[in-house]
């Protein structure tokens, strides 16, 4: 791996699964409650 | 499973990797999604024909697509990555799922859930310890399949294994027995809570404290009913939040042994292990209980839940392999087997003596 790349991964934060489901969740409840998405249908 | 991309990785970009995910995640949806249609067709034909069909969720069409497309033809390479996201989904799903419980409903539960979870411990630690040792499994493995059946199967099995040095194919094995006797416990629970006439909740709570894997004990309250799926995956969650603490138990006592590190900072331990998607449950929760979400929006916000469980339903499937299980051997898997029936049978008895009060 060359030095460039290593410094991109290294300051590339590493995020949890949880963080990454938190992250997503906010996301869409957020979306939902200022109404960009539409009504979600099941 | 992780989106996070390490200093080994020649750091792809984030475009990259989602375009490496993309085929799988996909294919999660295409099966998932057949199943919500043949649930639907079915159903539909009966109305039409005046026909008293049973209603097969969606959930075990899913997971049984998942199974034979794993189990027979194999999940091409394009797609493993992006099928390998279902606990992603999974945890998305719950942390969403809190829109449907207010902060009382949790306390008031996850109390009498407490118990249940407290019991249910103690009862799988003593009892797998107890056959690890009859059946002369090696310490560490006995350790990683009482950790595995007491908590939360993979997650805590990976996390115990860092802690308590444990090889690699102890845990392949505990990790192998808790996911064949999860795909098992997936059918036999619905057929056995309909023998005993369950209720939902009496049903969710047995789902949630007997079945070890997270996704499996989702999918099996979700066979039941919606309802029981919330119960079962509040019982699990509640289970989940004490990783921190049984694992920190066997650190120390393999420390005090000399075949693990010491621990220093156990907080800072605790905090580590703790499954922090449980935290965003909680939020989520909180916000409905005060009033933040209109009743569109709490609807929405449930929907999209159960899109995202039914993404993890069709990777369950999709990631069990019989063939690499059998190979595994036996002995783990007897030991896992007899510690899953005997668990399954304790648990139901708490079920039973909490019944009075859970709701009906």
């Amino acid at each position: 791996m060359s030095a460039s790349s290593t410094d991109r991964a290294i300051r590339r934060p590493r995020f949890s699964l949880d963080t990454w489901a938190i992250i997503a969740a906010s996301v869409l409840v957020l979306a939902v409650v200022v109404g960009t998405l539409p009504r979600v249908p099941w | 499973m992780s989106f996070a991309t390490t200093a080994d990785d020649a750091a792809p970009t984030f475009g990259r990797r989602l375009i490496e995910l993309a085929p799988g995640i996909l294919l999660l949806l295409a099966i998932g999604y057949s199943g919500k249609l043949i649930e639907q067709t079915i159903a539909a034909y009966g109305k039409a024909n005046h026909l008293a069909l049973p209603n097969i969720e969606y959930v075990l069409w899913a997971i049984v697509i998942g199974l034979i497309i794993a189990n027979t033809v194999g999940v091409p390479k394009i797609f493993r990555a992006g099928v390998a996201t279902y606990e992603f989904w999974l945890k998305l799903g719950i942390v969403l799922l809190g829109v449907r419980f207010l902060l009382g409903d949790v306390l008031k539960l996850g109390g009498i859930s407490l118990v249940a979870v407290a019991l249910e411990l103690t009862i799988s630690i003593v009892l797998m310890t107890w056959l690890g040792n009859a059946f002369r499994l090696t310490p560490k493995l006995t350790s990683l399949l009482a950790i595995g059946s007491s908590i939360c199967g993979v997650s805590a099995i990976i996390a115990a294994k860092g802690a308590i040095n444990a090889k690699d194919e102890e845990a392949s094995y505990a990790i192998a027995a808790i996911l064949a006797l999860g795909a098992i416990g997936l059918f036999a629970f619905p057929v056995i809570g309909q023998l005993l006439g369950m209720s939902d909740h009496a049903y969710g709570l047995w789902a949630g404290l007997a079945i070890d894997n997270t996704a499996e004990a989702t999918a099996a309250g979700n066979l039941w009913s919606e309802q029981a799926g919330k119960i079962a995956v509040l019982a699990k969650t509640t289970r989940n939040a004490t990783i921190g603490f049984v694992v920190l138990g066997y650190a120390i006592y393999w420390a005090t042994r000399g075949e693990a590190q010491t621990i220093e900072h156990k907080g800072a331990f605790l905090w580590q292990k703790f499954p922090k998607f449980v935290l965003g449950f909680l939020i989520v929760s909180l916000l409905a209980t005060l009033g933040v979400f209109t009743k569109e929006q709490s609807a929405d916000i449930a929907n999209l839940s159960r899109w995202a469980f039914l993404l993890t339903f069709a990777g369950v499937g999709l990631s069990t392999d019989f063939g690499e299980m059998r190979k595994q051997g036996l002995y783990p898997f007897i030991v896992g087997a007899a510690g899953e029936i005997g668990i399954a049978v304790l648990t139901l008895l708490i079920v039973l003596a909490v019944q009075p009060w859970l709701p009906a």
